[in-house]
């Protein structure tokens, strides 16, 4: 026993939408990217719908070529987000607002944020870029004879 | 202005989802109001109040059917983890959301037998592209929520936009795929195709039945595979005595004989009938003009006798028919390697000239 086709395409469509949402509202350019990649799962999920309903396999195949497509996508866009947030030191989207048309007015924050409250800011871990020796923790002489060795090996 | 009343009382289970749906994404949404804890929480209780009548949709829609629990598990899943997506100001959070979306949806794949594809989506995406994500998000933003986490861009006016594109496709939908209901159909249906028929007898033609049925219920090809899938999901037992069964009077016997005898069920067992009858494909295939519909009834009759595999089929069908698409894909795959690593890669010469 299998769901009905009708189903499928609800829950396909609500992916869609709230993709498409996320996608027009949210300013961080990676959640961005995701909420593109939940549409396509919209899709995807009306394909393989489709493709079992007509019982061949064109859906099916269809959506192996749509993941090796996202696959470069993804590539691409993280290697762009990389070289923009290398410029700016930031992943908002509104900082590249300067590419507007001439003559547009620019969209500035206007309501103050709240501090947040009680939280205090999260630390993510830091990535050391590869190739480089991290440096030692501890300053003392035994320790940076230590790590010196260890670079000369 | 009442026509208009009358429409939303008579789709309520669409608009209603809508409605609350909206409201939930609005006030759920980053912004800089968003702090209050009553509004936190009237916004949960929106959201759950939706998932619960999407539930309702989704049941309703498969009503005939016993309800199937896995399918809507699955649903509710990806649908609520596709909202929390959109709706966390964290960003590391969203692609953890995202990578249960993506697990839902495989779980989907699953449903409709397509399991080489859920491997391959779950690999793909919640293996390769999600740690790729979460990578550049620890990279980038190494203290707190950023400024931009905190607000959205036109926060009400894109949700109205986004919604009122869902709903006109739900409706679309709804007016397109839904079958109709209708069990005093069934009744209707046989005695209209008997009395095309002499008594006792096999009706003379397909087309006379597909005419009668066409004038009733305007069958379009979806429509009567849904059937068809609909007559999958009756116990397996009804089935076989309707479709055994060697007359009208037969037929119509066990199908009130039957707890709920419903219209898709009885028009399905009526093509079925239809089926057996000599040359009647030929027939079929006339009136509806469609070359392929007779071997897609034979394809999906013998589908449910013996069953097939599936992934080697699915190769078959990559390797076979689409080789020369394979081939272009994989290059395509190297070519976005090599242009990513140039793109990402950090302007050395400038460095040294420091």
């Amino acid at each position: 026993m299998s769901a009905l086709l009708h189903n499928y395409v609800i829950v396909g469509a609500i992916l869609f939408g709230l993709g498409a949402i996320g996608f027009l509202t949210r300013r961080n350019l990676i959640v961005m990217f995701l909420c593109v990649e939940m549409m396509l799962q919209g899709v995807a999920l009306n394909l393989v719908a489709f493709g079992d309903l007509h019982k061949n396999f064109m859906g099916q195949s269809f959506i192996v070529f749509m993941l090796t497509v996202a696959a470069c996508e993804a590539a691409m866009a993280l290697a762009v987000f990389l070289v923009l947030y290398r410029s700016r030191r930031t992943l908002d989207v509104s900082v590249w607002q300067e590419l507007r048309d001439p003559g547009q007015e620019a969209i500035v924050d206007t309501e103050p944020l709240p501090a947040e409250a009680g939280a205090e800011p999260v630390e993510y871990p830091k990535l050391i870029p590869a190739g480089v020796m991290p440096k030692p923790l501890q300053t003392t002489e035994a320790g940076e004879s230590a790590t010196e060795e260890v670079t000369r090996v | 202005m009442s026509k208009f009343f009358s429409w939303l009382v008579t789709y309520w289970y669409l608009v209603l989802p809508l409605i609350t749906g909206f409201v939930a994404i609005v006030t759920l949404l980053p912004h800089p109001g968003k702090g209050a804890q009553g509004k936190i929480k009237a916004g949960l209780a929106a959201g759950v109040l939706t998932i619960l009548l999407i539930g309702l949709l989704l049941m309703r829609s498969s009503g005939y059917v016993s309800v199937d629990l896995f399918f809507d598990a699955f649903a509710i899943v990806t649908i609520a983890s596709a909202a929390a997506v959109i709706v966390q100001c964290n960003p590391v959070y969203s692609a953890l959301y995202f990578a249960i979306t993506v697990l839902g949806v495989c779980g989907l794949f699953l449903i409709k037998s397509a399991s080489f594809l859920a491997a391959a989506t779950i690999i793909v995406y919640a293996g390769a592209i999600i740690v790729t994500f979460l990578f550049v998000i620890m990279l980038a933003q190494q203290t707190g929520l950023a400024d931009y986490d905190r607000r959205s861009r036109e926060r009400i006016f894109s949700c109205l936009a986004g919604f009122v594109l869902l709903a006109a496709i739900l409706f679309i939908i709804e007016k397109n795929f839904a079958v109709k209901d209708d069990p005093t159909l069934v009744v209707s249906t046989l005695k209209e195709a008997q009395s095309l028929t002499a008594p006792g007898r096999y009706p003379r033609t397909g087309v006379e039945i597909l005419e009668t049925l066409q004038v009733k219920g305007k069958p379009t090809e979806m429509v009567m595979m849904q059937q068809f899938d609909a007559l999958s999901a009756w116990p397996e037992a009804e089935a076989t005595r309707v479709q055994a069964s060697k007359s009208w009077t037969e037929a119509r016997t066990h199908l009130q004989a039957n707890q709920a005898p419903r219209a898709h069920s009885a028009l399905s067992a009526l093509y079925a009938i239809a089926d057996r009858m000599e040359d009647a494909h030929n027939r079929f295939s006339s009136v509806l003009s469609i070359s392929t519909t007779p071997s897609l009834f034979h394809n999906r009759l013998s589908e449910k006798r013996q069953g097939t595999d599936h992934v080697n089929e699915l190769g078959r069908s990559l390797f076979g028919d689409y080789l020369y698409a394979v081939e272009l894909a994989g290059t395509l795959l190297l070519v976005a390697t090599i242009a990513a690593i140039l793109i990402a890669q950090e302007p050395v010469r400038k460095k040294v000239a420091a």
